[in-house]
């Protein structure tokens, strides 16, 4: 079985604005520097409080996993990962494997995440990931 | 005959994958930010405590090819120059970063310090492959350094292959 290897990183993250509600799309904030066409994303890990209680930004993390869905997609506008659970993208929850994806450049602010349940979720609180990725 | 996938090749050549046995033929150095309550390795929130300059962690000569931060559950107490410290829990890592930087400052990787642990993480390594670094550019932060004082420490094991 083969796991990741990181060769650059970067935080990403969609915060709740307002109130929690399901069926609402959490867009990714935008990062300049991952809009690079030379860009090759190919996995990514989740962040609860339990990994990471405040992102770079200062948002706090969300600390309920269970009640989130992720959809990336990518320049094409092609949803090549579609309501991933983010239990899933954790990489604690799966005995330290990471989340390995086949290699594409993505559009981030075309990412979103969704709620499914909104129990123990709050305004403001951030769904983060960290993105690997390399440089071709 | 062992049968790989297109896609699996050609991620091991570019070094985005390898398999997650264990870290034959690698080397390591353990690294020591021992806190204090003034100067450089004071802790602060938001400011950085930057490695010092290491002769053998130098991109000319080692690729990092993982890394690992030791919690006090892992190991309580470590001994560094400056005198013993005691490692940081788990959720004090929560707080912190590790940041890796080459020579023109430029960010390359930005890693929570608890996802770093390798026992909460089913013991598998963290594989890295990093060969444009500048050691004493990278450093740790905390956002809030609420829970860690100048009796801490930080301890990272850093693995490397040489060039």
């Amino acid at each position: 079985m083969n796991n990741l290897i990181i060769k650059r990183s970067q935080i990403v993250e969609a915060v709740i604005n307002g109130t929690p509600a399901t069926g609402v799309r959490y867009y990714f904030t935008d990062i300049p520097n991952l809009a690079a066409n030379n860009l090759r994303l190919y996995g990514l890990e989740g962040f609860s409080s339990t990994q990471l209680a405040t992102t770079p930004t200062g948002y706090t993390t969300v600390s309920t996993t269970t009640g989130i869905v992720v959809t990336l997609r990518d320049t094409n506008k092609v949803e090549f990962l579609y309501q991933m659970p983010f239990y899933t993208t954790i990489r604690a929850n799966n005995y330290g494997a990471y989340t390995i994806l086949q290699p594409r450049t993505i559009n981030l602010t075309d990412c979103y995440v969704t709620l499914t349940n909104t129990a123990g979720l709050s305004a403001s609180q951030s769904v983060a990931f960290n993105l690997y990725y390399d440089l071709v | 005959m062992q049968v790989v996938s297109p896609l699996v090749e050609k991620m091991t050549e570019k070094r985005w994958i390898r398999p997650t046995q264990g870290r034959q033929g690698e080397n390591l150095k353990s690294v020591y930010l021992p806190f204090t309550t003034t100067g450089i390795y004071s802790v602060l929130t938001g400011k950085s405590i930057y490695f010092q300059p290491d002769s053998t962690l130098t991109s000319d000569k080692v690729v990092i090819t993982g890394i690992e931060f030791v919690d006090f559950t892992t190991n309580s107490t470590l001994d560094t120059p400056n005198g013993t410290r005691t490692n940081i829990a788990a959720t004090e890592a929560t707080l912190g970063y590790f940041v890796l930087s080459n020579s023109k400052r430029e960010i390359i990787a930005q890693i929570p310090l608890a996802c770093l642990i390798l026992r909460l993480n089913g013991g598998r390594p963290t594989f890295t492959y990093w060969d444009d670094f500048q050691w004493e550019n990278c450093s740790i932060y905390f956002s809030n350094s609420a829970g860690t004082s100048a009796a801490n420490g930080a301890w990272f094991k850093v693995f490397y292959t040489t060039k």
